[in-house]
């Protein structure tokens, strides 16, 4: 049973070693791209001083398809290798995506009404986003809704695993289907759109919400880890109880 | 105006650009206070359940 935990373990000590850094890159990355992106950096020539959104509309979407990449792979990995962390690492992502998502959606809404005329419309971009923020939450409720954690990690992955053909749909939205939202500026064809005073807070920004994501990551998988065994011992110590009464006549195996 | 009073005005659009601001970092900073509240509730969970010298 214990050779189960011993990647776990490993991963304890790898995670206890990269989490201070995690957290110390968070906290640097964060303050010089605020500092850059809300004094050092100008106006858009269009947007006026909206264009501060980005700096945190922008790495939030990013975050938001990353995750559920991240998410994906690690259902697919859980699923197909039956590897614990994999799983774990899954469940502790969801909560962490859900959160990029929904400030992607409600910073691109405050975005939008200065000017779009609206804070939100039903066109592509957005409502793929929105149908990847519900997938997210299917997840997590279909995750917990079983008695059996194994099961509920099973039907939760295959979906994670469909929604997944929804990250494409999002990425290319915008130039498959007339929408209100501009297309790509930074990753594309020929380099980036966008003055480097305006792309280094961007850039510094979505590296502080890559390590943060990290820094969480690394907190949640450890909550994970420690939960399982929780559940272990709670089970060892529930068939200990079963053998000791007077009633269990033959001698209980293992535990399981 | 003075300077500090024209840039939180942010030409008009102070309504708009501090909100976002101000429900980013309310998020991040809870989802990070929730995460680690849960990590410390479980370390003490398994503590009750197993001294930690008899670990591992």
């Amino acid at each position: 049973m214990f050779h189960r935990f011993a990647n776990p373990a490993r991963f304890l000590r790898l995670a206890a070693a990269v989490q201070p850094w995690a957290a110390g890159a968070t906290v640097v990355l964060l303050a010089t791209g605020l500092v850059l992106g809300l004094v050092a950096s100008p106006a858009d020539y269009q947007q006026g001083e909206t264009v501060r959104i980005m700096y945190v509309h922008v790495p939030s979407a990013w975050m938001a398809i990353f995750c559920y990449s991240a998410l994906a792979g690690a259902c697919a990995v859980a699923l197909i290798w039956k590897h614990p962390l994999a799983g774990l690492a899954a469940r502790a992502t969801a909560p962490i995506g859900a959160a990029f998502t929904f400030l992607a959606l409600v910073t691109g809404s405050l975005w939008g009404k200065p000017m779009w005329g609206t804070w939100w419309v039903w066109d592509a971009r957005l409502t793929s986003v929105l149908v990847l923020f519900f997938l997210y939450l299917g997840y997590m409720a279909l995750d917990n809704a079983f008695d059996d954690p194994g099961r509920g990690a099973k039907a939760s992955s295959i979906l994670a695993l469909v929604g997944f053909v929804n990250v494409p749909i999002i990425k290319f939205s915008v130039d498959w289907w007339n929408t209100l939202h501009q297309p790509s500026s930074v990753v594309k064809m020929g380099g980036p759109a966008i003055h480097p005073s305006m792309l280094t807070p961007l850039l510094l920004m979505g590296l502080a919400f890559t390590t943060y994501y990290v820094w969480v990551l690394l907190i949640r998988i450890r909550r994970e880890i420690i939960a399982t065994k929780i559940r272990a011992l709670q089970m060892r110590q529930a068939a200990g109880q079963g053998a000791a009464a007077p009633a269990a006549a033959p001698a209980p195996g293992e535990a399981r | 105006m003075d300077a500090l009073t024209s840039y939180f005005y942010m030409d008009g659009y102070a309504g708009f650009i501090w909100p976002a601001y101000a429900i980013v970092t309310a998020v991040l900073v809870g989802l990070w206070m929730i995460s680690r509240r849960s990590l410390r509730d479980a370390e003490r969970t398994l503590d009750t359940l197993s001294p930690p010298e008899d670990r591992q």
